[in-house]
């Protein structure tokens, strides 16, 4: 079969102000084919998919969709000609059904106009049964879990008999099981002749189901490349310009371990969520928690930090129980905790980088309970400049920085504490390689700083390379710890999920 | 363009006019009714003016630190009602002495706003809808106690409270000024009062960042009623007698007040200062409009109409620049 073009960019060139988001990118991506584009955060990608789905009018360059020229700019029109994206963010009605959801716009309907509910079921059942779905079309959508929520988004994507879809980071915040099903799901769609844009972090992934791989890096087009031609090694230099090292290396044993306990969690329950956890962390140790979806690590992560209550156990710091239990009580005890979501917690998007950073601190930040200005600016900057963070002003609100930045930021409200113990919840969520090799720089550093750590990550890899020791949960209980050598992925994946 | 021209060009972009906004419409309305109505601007008339505004300042100070969290308190009118009645049928019928009857009231206005922040915090209601349950509940209850009252004159001790003057001037009006500029500057450099603006902003965050977010909300609800009782004792002073439908519609009033002082219902913003300006402006449009001689049966839709522009403004100034 002759290879089709079927959407063309041609000279796309798109400027916010000062910044340059796009120069000159031009390439095209070919029927059925899944083709994704590569860049760090700030490289244009969004920018770039915003154009392509109508959002957004470029200021010079030609967009060809199948052939003709796409001049009429706006998402509905996109939609019509059969361009359609799933976003980052779950955008599910979680009231309503699945077959709802994958058929929103109310099309089946009978001659009075009313919903046509057995046409919507049976048009959802075919949708699901087409990728070997085990989903019941009238099931609320509330009852499946993130990943099969996704799925279900990607379908009222596709449903409409669309050519182009746009997949924002679709496997975000999954597990290796989901993101399995989620990407064998991608492929089927690929050979039901539908072309896919795919925006991803990971590269191994995106080695893997890739056709070809565009690379994007300043709002310049770098090169597209046949994923059979490059190596991961290569996509990195292609994508950051510069070797990035430590990326996954097998972490050197930490010498700063002092062999008693800091932190001990014994029997620690709660109906539905968790049960009999136990386990202990040393002073100065990084501690890795690793579970799939669903197997209780997320929430045994808020019941730590007091963000949740607990119904059975114990939780004691230096031997001491911890009777009350709250996050302003665990951060006296020199906790502080990540958020696994910074859309969601952990920054004030609409206030400066200064106020974000003062408000754990307000009283070190003050003389007589009154804000001195002068020392917050201070301290911001100073971490700003310990954490590489780009930002035009301490002033600067995060809602103005990038992903990456965003997430230094969050980093170092934490940091500004000095806590003793930092709970790290996927401390890498969404951000390009760069940032992330930053970031477990400052991880792998916090020992230094007579700092315990406990990350909480669905990426294996990550942990691998941060952590002293893993325990591994599943169904809701600690299944496992593994230390030095039995560190090792496939080891870790049967207990996580073995039967 | 010079050098220089797109210098200050810049600058001036750079200036949030949505920031002073509130300023410039008082002044401005100030001056239009100054020039035009010659009774305006007038000692007697501003003073009455200014004198109204203290009377009821102290119910814009509740609804503004709640705003800023992001909640809200409609029973604010009612509970101002209710306190003034209380007090009179406490002081008149049960003959407490004054200062007696005064503490029990605010002591119930306080037990009413604990009861309020219990159910917001303790049950995540929302307190639009728990607080119209309140304020209907006071309306009521105030109703009950009026009739049983009847139409009475309160005794001399109480009515004399709104018109205890320091240097011929009413002490609220000093208080008024007192209490605004102190606040003020609390919740822009006081590190407790800062915490309402990070609740108002992200409450989750706030949260994972050590901020005691249901203490903080109960605490300002109490506050809020009894700022609000204290009002109704020092309206029903002023007064000298039980009135039907005292207070009624205040609730949108203040709320509309400090909503052109910049304040959100979605939190994270707002200032004493500027909701004062609000009421002021809200209070000098309805005063000019008698001096225009308008029909009082107008005054509810101005007031609407005003409310109305502010957010429509407010949403266009404040929307969010394209973030790239």
């Amino acid at each position: 079969m002759a290879v089709e073009e079927i959407l063309k960019i041609d000279s796309i060139a798109k400027r916010f102000g000062v910044v340059e988001a796009l120069k000159d990118v031009s390439f095209s991506i070919n029927r059925s084919e899944i083709h994704t584009i590569l860049g760090e955060n700030g490289a244009g990608k969004s920018t770039l998919v915003k154009i392509i789905k109508g959002e957004l009018k470029p200021d010079r360059g030609r967009l060809f969709f199948e052939g003709k020229e796409v001049t009429v700019i706006d998402p509905l029109y996109a939609n019509s000609i059969g361009i359609t994206m799933v976003h980052q963010e779950l955008t599910i009605f979680k009231d309503l059904n699945v077959g709802e959801n994958i058929f929103p716009n109310n099309i089946f309907k009978t001659k009075l106009g009313l919903i046509n509910k057995k046409e919507l079921l049976e048009q959802s059942r075919r949708q699901l049964a087409l990728f070997h779905l085990d989903i019941e079309p009238s099931e609320k959508i509330a009852n499946l879990s993130v990943a099969e929520q996704r799925i279900v988004e990607i379908l009222r994507a596709t449903a409409l008999k669309r050519k182009l879809v746009i997949l924002d980071e679709p496997t975000s915040g999954l597990n290796e099981i989901d993101v399995r099903i989620l990407l064998d799901l991608i492929k089927r769609l690929k050979s039901e002749g539908i072309s896919i844009v795919y925006i991803s972090h990971r590269i191994p992934e995106v080695l893997e189901i890739s056709d070809r791989i565009t690379i994007l890096k300043d709002g310049n087009y770098v090169s597209t490349v046949e994923k059979e031609s490059v190596s991961e090694a290569d996509l990195i230099r292609l994508m950051v310009g510069r070797e990035v090292e430590l990326l996954y290396s097998k972490k050197r044993q930490s010498t700063k371990i002092v062999e008693q306990a800091y932190f001990e969690v014994k029997d620690l329950g709660k109906e539905n969520f968790v049960q009999h956890v136990s386990f202990e962390l040393f002073k100065n140790e990084i501690l890795g928690i690793y579970g799939l979806q669903g197997s209780g690590v997320e929430k045994l992560s808020q019941i730590l930090f007091g963000l949740d209550s607990y119904d059975s156990g114990s939780i004691r710091i230096e031997g001491r129980d911890i009777k009350k239990h709250h996050p302003d009580q665990m951060m006296q005890h020199g906790f502080i905790y990540l958020s696994n979501n910074r859309k969601q917690a952990g920054l004030f998007f609409d206030m400066s980088s200064a106020e974000n950073m003062a408000c754990p601190v307000l009283d070190k930040v003050s003389k007589n309970k009154i804000l001195k200005r002068k020392e917050i600016r201070r301290y911001t900057q100073r971490f700003v400049e310990r954490f590489n963070i780009v930002i035009p002003d301490v002033k600067t609100k995060p809602k103005n920085l990038s992903g990456g930045n965003q997430q230094k930021l969050m980093f170092s409200i934490c940091l500004g504490t000095s806590p003793r113990c930092v709970l790290l919840n996927e401390p890498t969520r969404g951000i390009d390689v760069g940032a992330k090799a930053e970031i477990h720089k400052f991880i792998l550093g916090l020992p230094d700083e007579e700092t315990s750590v406990i990350v909480f990550s669905s990426e294996l890899p990550e942990l691998m390379s941060l952590c002293d020791r893993i325990v591994v949960m599943k169904n809701n209980t600690v299944v496992e710890e593994l230390t030095g050598d039995d560190i090792e992925e496939e080891r870790i994946m049967a207990l996580a999920a073995g039967s | 363009m010079t050098e220089a021209g797109s210098k200050i060009g810049k600058g001036l972009r750079n200036v949030n006019f949505g920031q002073y906004s509130i300023y410039i419409v008082t002044v401005i309305a100030f001056l239009f009714l100054s020039l035009t109505r010659e009774n305006f601007f007038r000692y007697t008339n501003v003073y009455s003016l200014v004198f109204g505004l203290s009377m009821e300042f102290l119910l814009i100070i509740g609804i503004t630190l709640l705003l800023i969290m992001g909640e809200v308190d409609l029973s604010i009118g009612s509970v101002y009602a209710f306190a003034g009645v209380f007090t009179g049928l406490l002081v008149y019928e049960l003959e407490i002495p004054l200062i007696v009857s005064i503490v029990i009231c605010l002591t119930v206005t306080g037990a009413i706003g604990f009861v309020n922040g219990f159910l917001v915090v303790r049950f995540r209601a929302n307190s639009l809808m728990i607080t119209i349950g309140t304020m209907i509940f006071f309306r009521g209850l105030t109703d009950v106690l009026i009739n049983f009252l009847k139409g009475i004159t309160y005794p001399y001790e109480y009515r004399a409270i709104a018109n205890f003057k320091i240097l011929n001037v009413n002490f609220t009006i000093f208080l008024m000024f007192i209490v605004i500029i102190a606040l003020e500057y609390l919740l822009i450099n006081h590190s407790s009062f800062k915490k309402l603006y990070y609740i108002g902003e992200n409450t989750l965050s706030a949260k994972l960042y050590g901020i005691r977010v249901d203490r903080i909300k109960h605490t300002i609800f109490i506050v809020t009623s009894m700022t609000a009782g204290m009002a109704g004792i020092l309206g029903a002073s002023r007064s000298g007698q039980t009135v039907w439908n005292t207070g009624q519609g205040l609730e949108f009033k203040m709320i509309t007040a400090a909503i052109l002082g910049g304040a959100s219902l979605f939190g994270g913003k707002g200032s004493v200062v500027k909701s004062l300006f609000g009421l002021f402006l809200l209070t000098i449009i309805l005063n000019g409009l008698i001096m225009y001689s308008v029909d009082p049966v107008w005054t509810d839709v101005v007031v609407g109409t005003v409310l109305i522009l502010a957010i429509v403004f407010d949403t266009r100034i404040n929307r969010e620049k394209l973030v790239y």
